[in-house]
């Protein structure tokens, strides 16, 4: 629902004529929301909350890292020694598919999307998200493509055609199980949802800015969350397109990879890579977002050249269109069309080097304070420096057909997706625990973390640049003895144990604070922007008043400026400038909650489970369920009965308040 | 040195200037570049220093040292241009730490001057990489005059060679899609066209086939046309060329050169595009022979099979084919395998590696084993052992059944 504090210019008009309020009271009134509460499952499961679906993403998507991990461990264990024997070859390959698709969809998009749903409505000064409930079926669609993809292990066998899908191998001719359906179906599930988020983040950033914040005064994150939802929004529709095509070679005897009956499997690699490449950015833009926001904070300094900052990020989601074809210079493409992919390659690698080099110059004449947050964002950048550099070189044509298709290619996206994208992430955790959770988390245990993470990050993935060049390629189960290969590898094994362990003092870190964490005061890092100028937690509403933005860095200027010398001195304490009249919560309408969005996401793998095992009854049990939420989504009054807003409106839905509601944050009633 | 010649550096009057700082003196600055500068040298060096027989910057011939002349520079640039950033961010992370609470640094926020180099001079140097690249790639792509041909077809999970017949060079090998002659009854009574079946490699004259080993004449370019019968392979001999991709439907051609003096030669090679179950089983050698050697090799190739001569091995072709081996092989050094299409459109689909001289080769199962006595016997008694999801099927032989089958292949010399 609209929650905007100023009265309405005047009363908009609805289809059929009449005011909202009207339309609100005409309400059928067939089914009742739920109230809201704050306590028990129940009020988790039916929530729109924007915090606490970032909650949810947060933790389940650590949840399928631990998994996603313990599949790297036992690939690890498996080339520790040549010709190992821990796995047999058809479990690794499903090993290391669930370990890319998990780590990729289900963990580090995810964990991007919890940031964008905790820290976007709270950076650009707003309640919620536009849709809350379709936040909602975002996140419940993607609980229930992840829950499908791994119920593969208990149904005869995990998806085993790698991460990406080539084609013919995971046509039905040659690989007739049903592990490839789980994965096509899984990801078609958690396509659906980050396209919807995609649409919500946009229109919440277009549509609900605090007073004053003009485009180019947001903040950085809030900009690559800008940026990766376009990428996202034009890009899951491709890979919904070739997985919808695979899908009917596999269901229903298409040929569209058949090159027997005039289908082309090079067709799969384009629509797989021109998605896959844009999902690479999807991956690094909110990483790069949130080191911007930490950087400038704990070295006391604007973050170096904000707009170009902001424009390079837009020039890697224009660019990154023009480049998926580098994932193929061994297909056969030709010259012409390898050297126009090699050079657009080359020069994707311009607006990233001045990022990179920005972030360099916001450090130089810093005051740094290296907390747990700032390591994590410099050790982003040292290791994107490595991988950024490593992806150089794979843009000469010539010199990747040795590389591709190796592990040097798997050390260059592990410097960028683990070394740049989670040590971004993790930084963002130590940023804004305090913020989410109210509690410090440990700084002792985080620079355990860090420096455990850094250097088991360098020992397992640097060695795989010399087995990369030494010959070895990617996914095999096994290498034989004798190719040079053994000691490095056993090396990789060993940095990935150290990563482990870094993670379970990460673990025990979160446990231990919460259990005997410091309180956070409001103001831990002397930060700089909108989401700190709240409380820790912030209430459901995020802002008593919405404040009014004057700079990027609103939140810094209002606790310092300059004297008449022109140094910058503190002007007031953050307790000061937050110091504000509470302000009566009835008279600020927050969405009610629901349980449709769970009910719609209900049905995708309803339906899955019946075209998987072509028992089309259940597809049509999935149907009914997916349009009878779909129904109750639609009926359900727009706000619950005796919300805050009824509290002297007795029966009815207090339409002289809702009336008082602008519809300025573009919002259809009860979105 | 290289740390004195970055544009960061270069610029700096300039960002004195305009950050107003202090530079330390100059040793500081080295000392720091040092410490990556070591950890890389030192792990590069070390890895140069084993034996790895796929190793991609030890080319053996004119084409995989065109790619390595290539990467190398590439290589020393991105490595000297880490090692600046590397300097600088802990030149930042040492001097610039925060004093006390009331250390305010100067809020600085850009300098377009700066932001403009360095966004101009990468961009520059990139562009000066891509001229080297892009020639690179085209000289690739050039198909050399008296070039030998090959015709190299991937299965799941060895590799089939076709040879041109001994005295010529040229194969042109072309794919057809053949109608499915399984499907020709049923297309009759719905009144439809004949379903395509895959598409078949047709070669314009007879050739001499083989499997897993490619044998090739020293000193001389050889064009390989390479398709595939199954799922996508990529065909990758990293001491000889870069990859390309084994794709169903169509054909795609590499070069690969050696040096004359590169005879007796056994170069390592492997697919490198997941393939399926025994991806990592699908590897090759390639055998470089003298020119007059090769022709002798080739000649007798495409001789006809050998007829056993033991009562043992006698015994073991009657089990050749009363067990159903031939259902699957060859034994005609002309015949190649599922590809091979008479004019009728009726497929001889034999789906294994053609036998007819399998005695000589070293190597068998996707080259993952060598061929010996054990390792035959071995192979017969469970072939899932040696190669995970194996197409062989065959019923459970006794030992003397496998005894005498082993006796019959190594005689097929």
């Amino acid at each position: 629902m609209a929650i905007v504090l100023e009265p309405p210019s005047s009363s908009p008009a609805f289809p059929g004529g009449g005011s909202i309020s009207s339309y609100i009271a005409a309400d059928p009134g067939l089914l009742r929301r739920p109230k809201e509460t704050t306590k028990g499952v129940w009020s988790w499961v039916t929530t729109v909350d924007h915090k606490r679906i970032g909650i949810m993403y947060g933790v389940a998507s650590i949840l399928f890292f631990m998994i996603g991990g313990i599949e790297a461990l036992l690939i690890r264990l498996q080339l520790a020694r040549p010709n190992g024997d821990v796995l047999s070859a058809n479990v690794y390959n499903e090993m290391f598919t669930m370990h890319g698709t998990t780590m990729v969809f289900l963990v580090v998009m995810p964990l991007s999307a919890a940031f964008f749903n905790y820290f976007l409505p709270l950076q650009i000064g707003a309640r919620d998200v536009a849709f809350p409930r379709l936040n909602a079926f975002s996140w419940w669609c993607y609980v229930a493509g992840g829950i499908f993809i791994y119920s593969s292990f208990f149904l005869g066998g995990a998806p085993n055609g790698g991460w990406f899908g080539y084609a013919p191998n995971t046509s039905i001719t040659f690989s007739p199980g049903h592990n490839i359906d789980f994965w096509i179906f899984g990801l078609q599930i958690l396509g659906i949802g980050s396209t919807v988020s995609a649409v919500n983040f946009i229109t919440t950033i277009i549509n609900m800015r605090a007073p004053g914040m003009a485009f180019l005064r947001m903040p950085v994150f809030t900009w690559m969350t800008f940026v990766s939802s376009f990428l996202m929004l034009f890009a899951m529709p491709i890979i919904t397109v070739a997985l919808f095509l695979l899908m009917f070679d596999r269901t229903f005897g298409a040929n569209f990879f058949n090159p027997g009956a005039g289908g082309d499997p090079v067709l799969w690699q384009h629509l797989f890579w021109l998605f896959g490449h844009p999902e690479v950015y999807i991956l690094i833009l909110p990483a790069m977002g949130i080191v911007s926001e930490v950087l400038p904070t704990f070295a006391r300094k604007p973050l170096f050249g904000y707009p170009v900052v902001v424009f390079s990020g837009i020039a890697i989601g224009f660019m990154g269109w023009g480049v998926w074809a580098h994932h193929m210079f061994a297909v056969g493409l030709g010259p012409v069309a390898v050297s126009a992919f090699g050079i657009s390659t080359m020069f994707i690698a311009v607006p990233t080097g001045v990022k990179i080099f920005n972030w360099t110059a916001t450090l130089w004449g810093g005051a740094i304070r290296f907390t747990t947050a700032m390591l994590f964002s410099v050790g982003f950048i040292t290791t994107f420096v490595i991988g950024g550099l490593s992806g150089v070189t794979h843009s000469l044509v010539a010199s990747d057909t040795q590389q591709t298709d190796t592990y040097y290619i798997v050390a260059h996206f592990h410097y960028v997706l683990f070394g740049g994208a989670l040590m971004g992430l993790f930084s963002g955790f130590y940023y804004w625990w305090p913020k989410i959770f109210g509690k410090m988390l440990n700084e002792k245990l985080g620079k355990v973390h860090f420096w455990l993470m850094l250097i088991g990050m360098h020992v397992t993935f640097f060695p795989m640049h010399i087995v990369g060049l030494e010959g070895q390629p990617r996914r095999m189960y096994r290498y034989d003895k004798g190719m040079g290969l053994d000691f490095w590898n056993l090396v990789e094994t060993i940095g990935a144990f150290i990563i482990a362990l870094s993670l379970v003092v990460f673990l025990y870190n979160a446990i231990h604070t919460a259990r005997k964490g410091v309180a956070a005061p409001r103001d831990p890092w002397d930060a700089r922007t909108v989401e700190w100028m709240t409380e820790s937690p912030p209430k459901p509403w995020n802002f008593d008043h919405v404040p009014t933005v004057h700079t990027v860095d609103e939140f810094w200027h209002r606790k310092y400026a300059e004297d008449e010398s022109g140094t910058m001195r503190r002007v007031a304490t953050a307790e000061q400038v937050l110091a504000a009249d509470p302000v009566d919560p009835s008279t600020i309408h927050m969405p009610s909650p629901s349980f449709w969005p769970l009910v719609v996401a209900l049905g995708l793998p309803v339906m899955a489970y019946g075209v998987l095992y072509r028992a089309w009854p259940l597809v049509g049990v999935g149907v009914v369920v997916l349009l009878s939420g779909v129904f109750g989504w639609t009926l359900e009054p727009s706000a619950a009965p005796h919300d805050d807003l009824d509290h002297h409106g007795g029966g009815d839905h207090g339409g002289g308040e809702l009336a008082s509601i602008s519809t300025a944050g573009a919002l259809p009633a009860g979105a | 040195m290289i740390f004195r010649r970055s544009p960061t550096l270069r610029a700096r009057p300039l960002m004195r200037k305009a950050l107003f700082v202090q530079f330390p003196r100059r040793h500081h600055r080295r000392a720091a570049a040092l410490i990556p500068l070591a950890v890389i040298s030192s792990s590069v060096l070390s890895a140069c220093a084993k034996n790895a027989p796929q190793d991609t910057f030890k080319p053996e011939g004119p084409a995989a040292r065109d790619i390595t002349r290539l990467a190398v520079p590439v290589f020393a640039i991105s490595v000297g241009i880490g090692i600046v950033v590397y300097a600088v961010i802990l030149f930042c992370a040492v001097k610039f730490r925060r004093k006390g609470d009331d250390h305010i640094p100067k809020q600085v926020h850009g300098n377009s001057t700066l932001e403009i180099a360095w966004t101009i001079v990468p961009a520059a140097l990139l562009a000066g990489v891509g001229v080297f690249s892009v020639g690179a790639v085209f000289k690739q792509a050039r198909e050399p005059k008296d070039a030998y041909n090959i015709t190299v077809v991937g299965h799941q999970w060895w590799w089939e060679y076709q040879y041109p017949q001994p005295g010529q060079t040229k194969l042109s090998p072309k794919l057809v899609t053949m109608p499915d002659p399984n499907d020709k009854d049923v297309a009759k009574k719905q009144g439809r066209e004949q379903k395509n079946l895959a598409n078949v490699l047709k070669q314009a004259g007879p050739v001499v086939v083989s499997a897993n080993e490619l044998h090739v004449p020293a000193g001389r370019n050889i064009r390989l046309a390479i398709t595939s019968n199954d799922v996508m392979h990529n065909y990758w001999v990293p001491k000889l060329a870069g990859k390309i991709y084994a794709i169903p439907g169509r054909i795609n051609h590499l070069t690969l050169n050696s040096d004359l003096n590169d005879a007796g030669k056994l170069i390592y090679g492997q697919c490198a595009e997941f393939c399926g179950t025994s991806h990592a089983n699908m590897r090759f050698k390639v055998r470089i022979d003298s020119p007059a050697d090769f022709e002798k090799w080739l000649a007798h190739q495409a001789s006809p099979v050998a007829e056993p001569t033991t009562d043992l091995a006698k015994a073991g072709k009657e089990l050749f084919s009363s067990v159903g081996c031939t259902a699957c092989h060859w034994r005609e050094s002309s015949k190649t395998n599922g590809f091979e299409a008479d004019d009728t459109g009726a497929l001889g689909i034999k789906i294994g590696p053609n036998l007819t001289h399998v005695g000589e080769r070293k190597h068998f199962a996707g080259a993952t084993a060598e061929l010996n006595t054990p390792n035959l016997k071995a192979w017969l008694r469970n072939p899932q052992l040696f190669k995970p999801g194996a197409k062989m099927v065959i019923r459970k032989l006794n030992e003397d059944e496998v005894t005498k089958l082993v006796a019959y292949i190594e005689s097929l010399k």
